[in-house]
C-alpha cells in the first residue's frame, strides 16, 4: 500500500451557525488521482480550504503529506501547488513574470528557476502566450496560468478546485489532458460538480453532499455497485415469446427494451456469464451483442443524492 | 527572506505599472512644491519684519524644519492612503491573496515585504522633493544638519503612516473605503497629535509620546535616539498587528 499523502479524518468546519463540513474522513495516497464530488455548496471548497491551511479546521484532524495543517503550516504549504475556485492572477503582469513570481514565493531555487517556469509554460500549454499580460488572456488560457502557478514547484500534492468550471469543451479536454499527464507522477485531488469531468480523469471518488460523505470508493466499484451488475444484450431475430429466453440458463430477471435489445441480471456463480452467452449463441435468434450495462457517475450521483435528500 | 523580497518586488513592479504610483507620487510633487512656495513666502515676510525691527533675522534651517515637519506631515495624510489602500484589499479583491497565503511563507514575511514596497515609494518621493531643502542649503546657507536629519524623520514618520494605511488595508476588500479609514486614521494621529498639547496639566507630559512631537524632535537637527526608537518600535507594531490581523481572517 503507497504512502497516504492527504488523512482526513473527521473534519468539521463551522461558519459562525452554519456547519459546512459535517465531520468526513478519506485518505488519498500517492499517485491517486481523486475525484472530490458534490452539489455546490456541499462543503467541497471548505474542505480543500482546510487542506490548504487558508481556514483551520473546526475540529478534526488534517494531515497533508504527514504534516498536520494547524501544527506545521509551512511544511504543509510547502508541499502543495494549489488551484483555487478563482485563478488567483495578477491582471498586471506578463505570464512569464507571475509564474516567476509563483516559483520564487514558492521557493524554488534561483538556479532552477527558468527551468522550472519553462516546463510549467510547456505542460500547461503556455509557450505562445509568455510575454502576454495576464489581464489579456482568455479564461481558458487564464485557467492554464493558473494551473501552471499549482505546479511550478513540482509539488507532490495538487489541490484544484474546480479546475474545469466556465471553459468551453475544447478547453475541457485540454485542462483534463493536462491534469491526467501531471497526475502520473503525483498525488491529485481535484473537485468538482461537473461529473464527467470526474469521470474522466479520476480513479477515485469521494462524493460529499451537505457537509457528509455520501458514497467513496474506487470508479469502477462505485459505478458497479449502483449499476446493480446489469447486463444488456441484442437479438437480430427476437423471439416473439420472453419465455423461452427467460428459461436460459445464467439469466435473471430478463426485461426486454424492445428492438431485440434486453436487459438481464446474472444469476451469481463465477459460470453464469459464459453459460449465458453460450446458450444465447446457440439459440436461432442472432446474438449480436452482450455488454455490461454501463452506469454513468451522473447516474450514481443522482442517486446518492437524491437518497440522501429523501432520508 | 528571500520571500519578503520576491513580494517587494512584485510589489514595486506591480506600483509602477499601474497609473496609482505615478499619480500619487505627482500629487505628493505638487501639492509640496506649492507649499513651498507659501513657506518661501512666509518666511521672506518673518525675515522682513525681523529685519526691520532690527532683531536676529532667522536662518533658512527654519525653511528645512518647515518643509519636513511641516509641509511633508500634512501632504503625507493625504498621499499615504493613496499608496497603501490596494496593498492587501486588492490581494483579497482579486483572490490572489489565496496564492500568497498558501504559499510557504508566514504572514510576516507578506506583510513586510508590502510594506517596503511603500517604503520604497516614500523614499522615491522625498528624493523628489530632495531639491528644495538642498537648495536652500546651497543659496540659502542653512545648516546641513536640519536637512539631513529632517530627510530621516520624513521616512520615519512616513513609515510610520504607511504601517497605519497598511492596517487600513488589511480591513477590507475594497481599495475605496481602505483609503477612506487610511485617511480617518492618519487625520486622528496628524491632528489628535496637535491637540494632545493642549489639553490642559497633562497636555505638555503627554505630548512627547505623540508621533508630531517625535518628528518635531528629529526636525530640529540632531538625532534623537528616543525619537528613531520611537518611529521604530511604532511601525514594527503596526506591521505586526497587520500581520495578525491577516491571520485573523482566517479564521472566518
Amino acid at each position: 500500500m503507497r504512502a497516504p499523502m492527504i488523512e482526513i479524518e473527521n473534519l468539521r468546519k463551522l461558519y459562525g451557525q452554519h456547519e459546512a463540513v459535517k465531520g468526513i474522513t478519506f485518505t488519498v495516497r500517492a499517485g491517486e488521482i481523486l475525484g472530490f464530488l458534490g452539489p455546490n455548496g456541499a462543503g467541497k471548497s471548505t474542505t480543500m480550504k482546510v487542506m490548504t491551511c487558508l481556514t483551520p479546521p473546526t475540529s478534526g484532524s488534517v494531515r497533508i503529506a504527514s504534516h498536520d495543517v494547524l501544527l506545521e503550516p509551512l511544511e504543509v504549504r510547502r508541499a502543495i501547488g494549489f488551484l483555487p475556485e478563482t485563478p488567483p492572477l495578477y491582471p498586471e503582469m506578463v505570464v512569464e513574470d507571475y509564474l516567476s513570481f509563483a516559483a520564487e514565493i514558492r521557493r524554488v531555487r534561483r538556479a532552477q528557476r527558468r527551468a522550472a517556469i519553462d516546463a510549467a509554460l510547456e505542460r500547461c500549454g503556455l509557450v505562445e502566450v509568455r510575454r502576454r499580460l495576464v489581464g489579456n488572456l482568455s479564461k481558458g488560457y487564464r485557467q492554464r496560468v493558473g494551473l501552471a502557478q499549482a505546479v511550478i514547484h513540482e509539488p507532490r500534492i495538487l489541490i484544484l478546485d474546480e479546475p474545469t468550471v466556465g471553459l468551453d469543451p475544447t478547453q475541457v479536454i485540454e485542462i483534463r489532458t493536462i491534469i491526467r499527464d501531471i497526475g502520473q507522477d503525483r498525488t491529485v485531488i481535484l473537485s468538482s460538480h461537473i461529473l464527467p469531468e470526474v469521470q474522466a480523469t479520476c480513479q477515485r471518488v469521494v462524493i460529499i453532499n451537505r457537509g457528509q460523505i455520501v458514497a467513496e470508493g474506487p470508479m469502477e466499484e462505485l459505478l458497479h455497485r449502483h449499476g446493480g451488475g446489469s447486463w444488456h444484450f441484442t437479438l437480430r431475430r427476437p423471439p416473439a415469446d420472453d419465455g423461452a429466453l427467460a428459461a436460459l440458463p445464467g439469466l435473471d430477471r430478463l426485461f426486454a427494451l424492445g428492438g431485440g435489445r434486453y436487459r438481464a441480471a446474472l444469476v451469481p456463480g463465477d459460470d453464469a456469464r459464459e453459460s449465458a452467452v453460450r446458450a444465447l449463441a446457440a439459440g436461432p435468434w442472432g446474438l449480436v451483442e452482450f455488454a455490461p450495462e454501463t452506469t454513468t457517475l451522473e447516474e450514481v450521483f443522482r442517486e446518492v443524492v437524491l437518497q440522501e435528500a429523501r432520508a | 527572506m528571500s520571500q519578503v523580497w520576491a513580494v517587494f518586488k512584485r510589489e514595486l513592479k506591480s506600483y509602477f505599472v499601474s497609473p496609482l504610483a505615478y499619480t500619487a507620487i505627482a500629487s505628493f510633487l505638487f501639492v509640496m512644491n506649492v507649499l513651498f512656495v507659501f513657506s518661501l513666502n512666509a518666511y521672506e515676510t518673518t525675515r522682513r519684519a525681523a529685519a526691520q525691527q532690527l532683531q536676529q533675522v532667522p536662518g533658512a534651517e527654519a525653511l528645512v524644519r518647515d518643509i519636513f515637519g511641516g509641509n511633508v506631515m500634512w501632504a503625507l495624510v493625504f498621499i499615504v492612503p493613496l499608496v497603501t489602500m490596494r496593498l492587501l484589499a486588492e490581494e483579497r479583491r482579486q483572490h490572489t491573496a489565496e496564492l500568497l497565503l498558501t504559499a510557504p511563507m508566514t504572514t510576516r514575511q507578506l506583510v513586510l515585504g508590502k510594506f517596503l514596497g511603500a517604503v520604497f515609494i516614500l523614499a522615491v518621493m522625498l528624493a523628489l522633493i530632495g531639491w528644495q531643502p538642498l537648495l536652500l542649503r546651497m543659496w540659502g546657507d542653512a545648516d546641513p544638519a536640519p536637512v539631513w536629519t529632517g530627510f530621516l524623520a520624513a521616512l520615519l514618520y512616513g513609515s510610520f503612516l504607511l504601517s497605519i494605511g497598511l492596517l487600513a488595508s488589511s480591513l477590507t476588500e475594497s481599495t475605496f473605503v481602505a483609503a477612506i479609514i487610511a485617511l480617518g486614521l492618519l487625520a486622528l494621529v496628524n491632528w489628535g497629535g496637535v491637540a494632545v498639547g493642549q489639553i490642559p496639566i497633562i497636555g505638555p507630559g503627554l505630548e512627547q509620546f505623540t508621533p508630531v512631537e517625535n518628528l518635531k524632535a528629529l526636525v530640529r537637527g540632531t538625532i534623537e535616539t528616543r525619537a528613531v526608537v520611537y518611529f521604530l518600535t511604532m511601525t514594527l507594531f503596526v506591521v505586526d498587528l497587520t500581520a495578525r490581523v491577516v491571520d485573523s481572517q482566517r479564521w472566518r
